[in-house]
This record gives C-alpha cells, sequence and structure tokens, in this order.
C-alpha cells in the first residue's frame, strides 16, 4: 500500500446535499437515500477520509462540504471505518486533485435495478452513522452578487 | 414535540376524568395533535410543489429530479392517505434518479413504497437494516 493506505481510526465523511432534504436537524433523523450512489457513480458511493494527525493533507469537515458544487450546500455524515470494516464494507483510496482523501465503497456502485444488498447497505450506513454536521452552505462571493 | 408533555387521561377515574375534559387540557392535546398533523401534510404538499415545478432536472450532484409520472403515482398515493385516514409518511423523498420513495416507519420497522421515473412501483418492507420483503406493488389494488 502507498502513503494512501487507511487505517482503522479514519473518520469517513458523505456529502448530503441540503437540498435533498435527506436530513432533519430538529429531530437528527437520517434517510437511508443519503447513502443512494448517483448515476455519475459508477465506480461506487463517494466518500471521503477526513483529516488526522496521520493525514493532515486530508479535507476538514467544512472542507469536504466546500469541495461540492451544490449552491445550496451541505450537510455532511461522519462515519468510522472502524465499523465500516466491522461490517466488512471495502473503502478504497480515490484521490482526486480536490480532495487528497476522496475513496469509493464499491459495493454502492450505480445499478439498475438495484440489488437487495444494496438497499440493505444503505439502511446499514444510515444506522453506522455517528452524527451529521451542518449545514454548510457556501458564502456568497461578492462577484457573484452581482 | 408539543404533545409530548401533556398526560394521557385514560388512567384517571370518572370523576377526575370529567373534570379533566372540562378543564379543555384533552381538548388541547386533540389541538396540537391536529395541527401537527397539518404541518407534517404541509411539508409534504410544499415538497410535492417543488418538484412538480421543476421535474427531472438534474443537480450538480448528478441526482435527477422526479418525473412527472413518479409525481402523479406518489400524489395519487399520498391523496388516499389523507381520504382514508391513514398514517402520516415519516418521508416523501427523492429517489435521485426521477423516482420517489414514501416511507411509513414505526420504531425498528420500516415500509418504503418507490415510485421510478417511469412509474414501477415497488414495496419493500426493513426491519432495522434487513430487507425481509421485496415485491412489485399497485397501490391502487392494494387500496380497492
Amino acid at each position: 500500500m502507498n502513503n494512501h493506505a487507511i487505517r482503522c481510526d479514519d473518520p469517513i465523511f458523505r456529502r448530503i446535499p441540503v437540498t435533498l432534504k435527506l436530513y432533519r436537524p430538529e429531530t437528527e433523523e437520517l434517510h437511508a437515500q443519503a447513502f443512494r450512489p448517483s448515476p455519475r457513480d459508477i465506480d461506487g458511493l463517494s466518500v471521503s477520509r477526513g483529516k488526522t494527525d496521520h493525514h493532515p493533507e486530508f479535507l476538514s469537515l467544512e472542507q469536504v462540504a466546500e469541495v461540492g458544487r451544490n449552491p445550496q450546500g451541505y450537510f455532511v455524515a461522519e462515519l468510522s471505518l472502524i465499523s465500516l470494516n466491522s461490517h466488512n464494507i471495502q473503502v478504497v483510496p480515490d484521490p482526486k486533485d480536490d480532495d487528497p482523501g476522496h475513496c469509493l465503497i464499491p459495493s454502492l456502485r450505480y445499478q439498475k435495478p438495484r440489488p437487495s444488498e444494496m438497499l440493505e447497505l444503505m439502511e446499514l450506513l444510515k444506522q453506522l452513522t455517528i452524527r451529521v454536521h451542518g449545514p454548510f452552505i457556501p458564502e456568497v462571493s461578492a462577484d457573484s452578487e452581482l | 414535540m408539543a404533545t409530548a408533555n401533556l398526560p394521557d387521561s385514560s388512567y384517571l377515574s370518572n370523576t377526575t376524568q370529567t373534570a379533566y375534559l372540562a378543564s379543555g387540557v384533552s381538548n388541547q392535546r386533540d389541538f396540537f395533535m391536529e395541527y401537527e398533523e397539518q404541518l407534517k401534510w404541509q411539508r409534504i404538499d410544499s415538497q410535492m410543489k417543488v418538484w412538480l415545478s421543476h421535474p427531472e432536472e438534474e443537480d450538480e450532484d448528478g441526482y435527477v429530479s422526479p418525473s412527472l409520472v413518479s409525481i402523479k403515482l406518489a400524489s395519487q398515493l399520498l391523496d388516499a392517505c389523507k381520504a382514508n385516514s391513514l398514517p402520516i409518511p415519516n418521508w416523501v423523498v427523492t429517489n435521485g434518479d426521477g423516482g420517489i420513495v414514501v416511507n411509513f416507519e414505526s420504531r425498528d420497522r420500516k415500509m418504503a413504497i418507490e415510485f421510478d421515473e417511469s412509474g414501477t412501483q415497488e414495496l419493500r418492507i426493513f426491519f432495522n437494516h434487513r430487507l425481509v420483503e421485496r415485491r412489485p406493488f399497485d397501490f391502487i389494488g392494494e387500496f380497492a
């Protein structure tokens, strides 16, 4: 493994667009659709390893949200790689220029029709979510207001 | 929740219950429950209107908003729930692929009815995260 080898204590972040209304901050309820792959997720569901002492180059919660392009912003679900490993959920590195900690969950790649295992895995990830942070809403730049 | 702190009057004696009812507290609870139900329906109806005004639009993350077909079918299911005083869905969300998922949840059980972008319907029942039932669904037939 290279220097992107995954450590068990890595936090795993998943961006959830605010516009999809899949999280209710007032009751802390999360919907399993937050872990549904989009048609673009042909190789697996996008997640990010979070910044740690071992990997200071990875992104913080806020930075993971900022990488997203939705102007309405994102919630960020936090999971633990330990818990994913304990359920044999594979997470593979897929570094990007703007997110060096970017990873994929290959068992959640976009498929139609969706296998039952995928539907169960989405429910499981919801249950394994430690907490949901945000919303992180991008500041409107001066240029965009003109 | 507005109703959480209001007492249940069923354990009271008849005399006390009469006084309790006369106090208007019970009516107050009915009012709060009704108000809460109205808010839930308003939230759902508002979401359906947003989708109706922007069907099948792809967002920045590649998620596609519900199609007119899925909106129409889901609306029929929701109308049937209202007309038959069935439980209010806990969630009505996009499936991100042109469809809609309607959830009814009770503790560790969850029923999901999904209308895909072409109108195909599927019923799924989960116990915790385990899928215990999955089958094609025809809600008009189910409600008939």
